[in-house]
This record gives C-alpha cells, structure tokens and sequence, in this order.
C-alpha cells in the first residue's frame, strides 16, 4: 500500500477513534507541515503555534476531508493558510530564526525539491514561491516584478505543469 | 487566449492558494459544467504544489509538541463524547457527531417549544431522521463532491438496511435559477428518483424516506433543469455520490 493510500485510512480509523492512526499521521505529516509554517511565519515558536492549531482543526473537521484528494495536500492547505493568516499582522521585516533540529527524510525531499525547483524557466520559480509562501496574489506580483498579470498567471501555470512533469520522477 | 488555457491558469492560482474571485466564480461554474480534464489539471496541480511546499527548508518543532497536540486532541474528543451522551442514549459514529446536533436542533427543538410533550421514538414514522439515526445497524456514507460541482456541497447520508429507512442531511445545496438538484438510489446500473433537493435559504435540507426497496449500492446527488429529470435518469452532471458499503 502507498503512503498516500496508507494516510488516508488513518484519516478513516481516526474518524473511528483510533487515536494511534492519529499519532501515525501526526509522525508523517507534521515536520513538513512545520517546515512549511517556519517558512511563512519564519519564527519557531509561532509555527508551533500554528501547528498545533492545524492539528487540532484537522481533527474537528475530519468530516470535511475528501478522500479524492491527498491527506498532505488538505494538511498542508490548513497550514499554509493559517500561518498566512497569523503573519497578516506582523512587520514584515521578521528575521529568520536559526534551523532547529532536521529529519533526514524530510531533507532529502527537500533536496529533490529544490533540484526540481532549479529546473523552472525565468521567473517562475519566485512566481511560485511569492504566491505559495508569502499568499501574493498575481496582481500583486506583477507589480512587484513588473510584469503584466497575464504573464504571472501563466507563469503560475507553466511552473507547476514544469513541477508536475518533474514530480512524477520523485515519488 | 482560448478558454482552455484560462481555465488551466485559473487551476494553477487556485492550487497555490492565491485565485482572485472573479476566476474562481468563473472556474467554479466551467467545473460545475463537467470539465473532465479541467478536474484533472486541478488535482495534478494540487499535487505539485506539495512539491512546493517540499522546498521549505526542513525543520523540526521542539518534541513536546507532539504530547500537546494530542492533549488538545484528546480534551477535543472527551468533549465531544460528553456532548453526545448529554444529547440522549443513540450511539453514533464521531464523523455524525455535528450532524446529529443540527438534527436534533431542526427536529426536536419545534418539538420542545410546543407546550405539549414531544412524540417519543417508538410514536414517530420510521422515516424520522431521529428513529432512523438511532437505528441500531445504522450506516452512514459521506455523499463526496466528484469535482463536477462546487466543492463546498455536503451530505451525509444515514442508512438503516434493517428497515430501509433513509435520512439525508445536505449543507449549502444552493441552487441556481432554472436548475434544481435531483437526489437518486442507484441500484446496479438503475437509478431511481428520491426526489428534488430544495435548501433553505442556507443551502440546509433534510430529506427521510420509509421501506426503500433493497440492493441500493449508492446515493447520487445531479444537476438538472428547473422541476427535475424527465427521463428517469440523471440528464445532469453527477455532483455528489456516496457509495453504500453492503
């Protein structure tokens, strides 16, 4: 069985009360979810915050998961968002704390992902990281690249068909 | 530009989170149209963007935040648990938890204001979604959006096999002028009308049914022209479908 399918009949035992496909989950999921808040929110104590806060609204809202998508994809979206949503308030000049401890599973995705990343044409790579990190929509990145929104839309689109092509070779 | 590659660009802000309104009123209606390969673009780009969000760099929360996300977790359920005993002795499974509360608010509440005491179990019909909730084989399915319409329709279906009694709870079932949904039981390759689902102002509908006929595999929900289907077959996209496990 694939991780994938793996999660998301944990996500089903856990909607049945088994609070070990709970911790399962909670092994799997939460260092990229972590990582991914740390990049957004860029303090440690404020992504754990934020975690914590995802895990406990994933599991008020387990009814709401559609198995049609990926268990990581609907973690990762909660998130994202929140941690968007908490950084709405800040300076923006928030320094980056320094690494905290790694997993190496996760740091060798995260080389892969960034070997992939290298691949994308022009400005797509920032296109994508500015709309996904930083929750910029295309209007407001082509002001700051200025670029016309068209041409941020389809760099949106070309990127991620570049990223989706490169994707299959990771897994 | 040709609409195909709007579309396609308008999956792209959607999956990073970043879609502007007017598209995604836009997207929303061509899905809801049935655009197979539209659908797919969008799951295969959800999907890439996990590979975007690999590329943070890698870091660790301090290792007591495991004991409290499960403490917080654990208080979370205790709750709930309490809740549903303080709501009655019907046993249900914790996904029905919610929807057993907004049952019990649409349907016995009237109930409570009236001066009169409420009917008890055994004096309502079996189709009364508190009897068929209370069921003791009760089943309940999860009618899942199949990407053919908006994302944020909700049903759950509530089946006992024992009686075929059926409770159906919908959420934002907002309909659009000149259009109604028809909810269907699929049996085999055979579908059978249940009826027209008319929300309230919120999109919130219950809908109940007595003795349905044996061997339904599944609950389906499609879009069609004001008044239903005339053909005794979905003529619309297939919105939502809950299989029902035998």
């Amino acid at each position: 069985m694939s991780e994938r399918q793996e999660a998301k009949d944990w996500v089903v035992r856990v909607q049945n009360g088994d609070m070990e496909s709970l911790q399962s989950l909670y092994d799997l999921y939460t260092p990229l979810m972590f990582s991914v808040a740390r990049r957004i929110l860029r303090r440690t104590q404020d992504a754990e915050v934020v975690v914590q806060q995802t895990w406990v609204e994933a599991y008020r809202s387990l009814g709401d998961y559609d198995p049609l998508g990926s268990v990581a994809g609907w973690l990762l979206e909660m998130v994202r968002t929140r941690a968007l949503d908490q950084r709405g308030s800040w300076d923006e000049d928030v320094a980056r704390e320094p690494d905290t401890g790694v997993d190496p599973q996760e740091v060798k995705l995260w080389k892969k992902a960034l070997k992939v990343l290298e691949g994308l044409e022009g400005d797509e790579r920032e296109i994508l990281e500015l709309a996904y990190f930083e929750g910029q929509s295309a209007s407001v990145i082509a002001k700051t690249l200025g670029q016309s929104v068209e041409s941020v839309k389809a760099s949106m689109q070309s990127g991620l068909d570049r990223l989706k092509v490169s994707e299959g070779t990771l897994r | 530009m040709s609409d195909d590659k709007r579309h396609l660009e308008q999956c792209a802000a959607l999956a990073l989170g970043v879609i502007e309104p007017a598209d995604r009123r836009e997207l929303d209606e061509h899905l809801a149209a049935g655009s197979v390969e539209t659908s797919m673009a969008l799951q295969k780009y959800q999907v890439a963007v996990e590979l975007l969000a690999e590329s943070a760099p890698p870091a660790l929360p301090d290792s007591g935040l495991k004991a409290l996300v499960l403490k917080a977790i654990g208080t979370e359920r205790l709750a709930a648990r309490a809740a549903r005993k303080k709501r009655g002795r019907f046993a249900l499974p914790p996904v029905a938890g919610w929807i057993a509360a907004g049952l019990f608010a649409v349907v016995a509440v009237p109930g409570w204001m009236r001066e009169t005491a409420p009917p008890t179990l055994a004096e309502r019909p079996a189709s009364d979604p508190l009897v068929v909730l209370g069921a003791p084989n009760v089943r309940v399915a999860k009618l899942t959006p199949t990407g053919q319409g908006a994302a944020e329709l909700s049903a759950w279906a509530f089946f006992d096999p024992d009686g075929g009694n059926v409770a159906i709870v919908f959420h934002n079932y907002d309909v659009a002028p000149g259009r109604d949904f028809e909810l269907w039981a699929i049996r085999g390759n055979r579908p059978q009308s249940l009826g027209l689902v008319r929300g309230d102002k919120h999109g919130h509908s219950i809908m109940s049914f007595e003795n349905l006929e044996d061997g339904i595999a599944a609950f389906a929900v499609s879009r069609e022209p004001e008044g239903g289907s005339k053909e005794g077959k979905p003529t619309g996209p297939i919105l939502s479908l809950a299989p029902v496990a035998g």
